[in-house]
């Protein structure tokens, strides 16, 4: 009883000190040191997202929310690995490497690393298209509104997963092989199973179905009550976390609820599962303010609040070791690296990754930190 | 006049009377969220997140008024609601959800009856008798008719002498 007062305690103490103005806060927890929000803060970002000479205003607002101390550009990645990052409206898709190097691959919609991280497969328009990162497009698949591609496999046998108007469709790795997997799956990216080859979980129909891509044959259908925004599985195929805004549904590998997440009032956003671990990153809206919550799935009650802060929070992704999570926060036009207590910003992160028109960019990042 | 104390000391940033605030009230939040659900870490869940939701409305919290009701109030329903989302569920074939093992607070005795009550009964019985409030307190709590307390709490001891 009194492990779980003191565990209540330490989450309680954090979020009090994140959210008391900083000249009350000990020197201990400087570490997660915010600026003030601006009062009104959602109601100016609307009023001034209306007009250019509101976007300065926007613009001011957002120097007004952050970590303080940023740093004034990507000049490298904490954790080994490559970095995928989708600009939304024309802004294409880049590659950031560990060091600091950086470059656009083209000016693709969305982006999804091989299974090793040998490949690229991206969309445009009207085409699935698979790359190799150095030597440029290996070949392309003519397809409408092609969206989400997943890849899976070893190393010599591949499918990639992807929606189109018409459904889930599902091609081999070398781009032969396309067939329509289901017509009525909903609009939510697949999740292949990382502990069953060639198999896939998604939405249709009110329920969440794994399936056989090969054969067809369904594993199993876990109906559910809500709409999901997305799917993860956990990197030893045990759970699968089914996302939606009001809560997230745990599976296990049989398709039962092991969990259900939610918290008072809040928006859930997005789940991302810690490489190697039953450690559900959360990131939830509570009014004008978010957090990202890390959750035990294993053990039920055991959930700390890594990070908290005003406005809105987009994508995470963890580092290929687990040992950083990423976390796009557009409110603040920054990017925090935060590892147990350590923040790390990335500011002017708008610019880093600039869409066509100049306005700031929707940045994907989830799932694409890869392969060290 | 201590519990006024540590909240001006919180609204003002201090860690230590939040601490305060905190060992105060916790273990009755904990045990009282427990008792209606059920469920041990349901019940760590609900009373984390009543406490933070403390945290959130520190700074337009009437000082005047005391702590405990207010912070019941969210435990208890919230704790319904859980509970009642956890039959949903079960109803709906939701897969197989795997209830926590039996709460040791609750075997063998008297509140281990509990258990079989309605979560709206349950409700009002742990806020009776082990929160200690007045039915009219009740009332206030849970945006009930003070009648309706009434019914619910006999029904509720009712119910737990026929299955004594």
């Amino acid at each position: 009883m009194k492990d779980v007062e003191q565990r209540t305690w330490e989450v309680v103490r954090r979020a009090f000190e994140e959210e008391r103005p900083p000249v009350r806060r000990s020197r201990a927890s400087n570490s997660l040191l915010l600026a003030t929000v601006l009062a009104g803060l959602v109601t100016a970002t609307v009023a001034a997202a209306a007009s250019p000479s509101g976007r300065a205003v926007l613009d001011q607002v957002r120097r007004a929310v952050g970590i303080t101390h940023a740093d004034a550009a990507l000049f490298s990645l904490p954790a080994p690995g490559r970095l995928l990052v989708v600009s939304s409206e024309g802004g294409g898709v880049w590659l950031a490497h560990d060091n600091g190097y950086k470059r656009k691959l083209g000016p693709y919609e969305d982006a999804e690393w091989s299974p090793h991280g040998l490949y690229v497969v991206a969309t445009t328009k009207n085409h699935l298209v698979a790359l190799d990162v150095e030597h440029g497009v290996r070949w392309t698949l003519a397809r409408h509104d092609p969206v989400w591609p997943r890849w899976e496999g070893t190393r010599t046998d591949t499918r990639i997963a992807y929606l189109t108007r018409a459904g889930l469709r599902v091609v081999a790795g070398d781009g032969t092989g396309d067939r329509l997997l289901d017509r009525y799956a909903g609009d939510v990216p697949p999740a292949w199973d990382p502990g069953r080859l060639h198999t896939v979980a998604y939405y249709t129909g009110g329920a969440i179905v794994l399936r056989n891509a090969d054969s067809g044959r369904i594993v199993w259908r876990a109906p559910i009550d809500v709409t999901p925004s997305g799917l993860t599985w956990s990197d030893d195929g045990r759970y699968l976390a089914v996302t939606s805004s009001p809560k997230s549904v745990v599976l296990d590998a049989g398709g039962r609820l092991r969990r259900s997440i939610s918290m008072l009032g809040a928006e859930l956003l997005e789940t991302a599962f810690k490489p190697g671990t039953h450690l559900l990153a959360v990131s939830l809206r509570l009014r004008q303010r978010s957090q990202i919550r890390l959750v035990d799935v294993d053990h039920p009650g055991r959930a700390s609040l890594l990070f908290a802060g005003p406005g809105d929070f987009g994508d995470v992704a963890w580092s290929p070791n687990g040992r950083w999570l990423l976390l796009n926060w557009p409110s603040a036009n920054q990017w925090l690296f935060v590892s147990g207590a350590r923040v790390h910003a990335v500011g002017n992160i708008g610019q880093e990754f600039p869409r066509h028109d100049k306005l700031g960019p929707t940045l994907q990042i989830a799932g694409r930190w890869c392969c060290s | 006049m201590a519990e006024r104390a540590w909240i001006k000391g919180a609204q003002r940033g201090s860690v230590a009377d939040l601490e305060r605030l905190f060992r105060e009230h916790w273990p009755r939040a904990f045990r009282a969220a427990r008792l209606v659900t059920g469920d041990a870490a349901a019940a760590e869940d609900i009373a984390q997140e009543a406490f933070l939701a403390a945290v959130r409305n520190l700074d337009r919290f009437d000082r005047r008024r005391p702590f405990a009701p207010w912070l019941h109030r969210i435990v208890v329903n919230r704790a319904i609601d859980w509970t009642r989302a956890r039959k949903l569920r079960a109803e709906v074939e939701l897969g197989e959800y795997l209830p926590a093992p039996p709460d040791p607070e609750l075997n063998g005795d008297a509140l281990g009856r509990i258990t079989e009550l309605s979560p709206e009964h349950r409700a009002v019985v742990v806020l009776r008798y082990v929160l200690e409030y007045t039915p009219g307190e009740i009332a206030e709590l849970l945006d009930l008719p003070r009648g309706t307390v009434n019914s619910r709490l006999r029904r509720g001891l009712d119910r737990m002498k026929e299955l004594e």
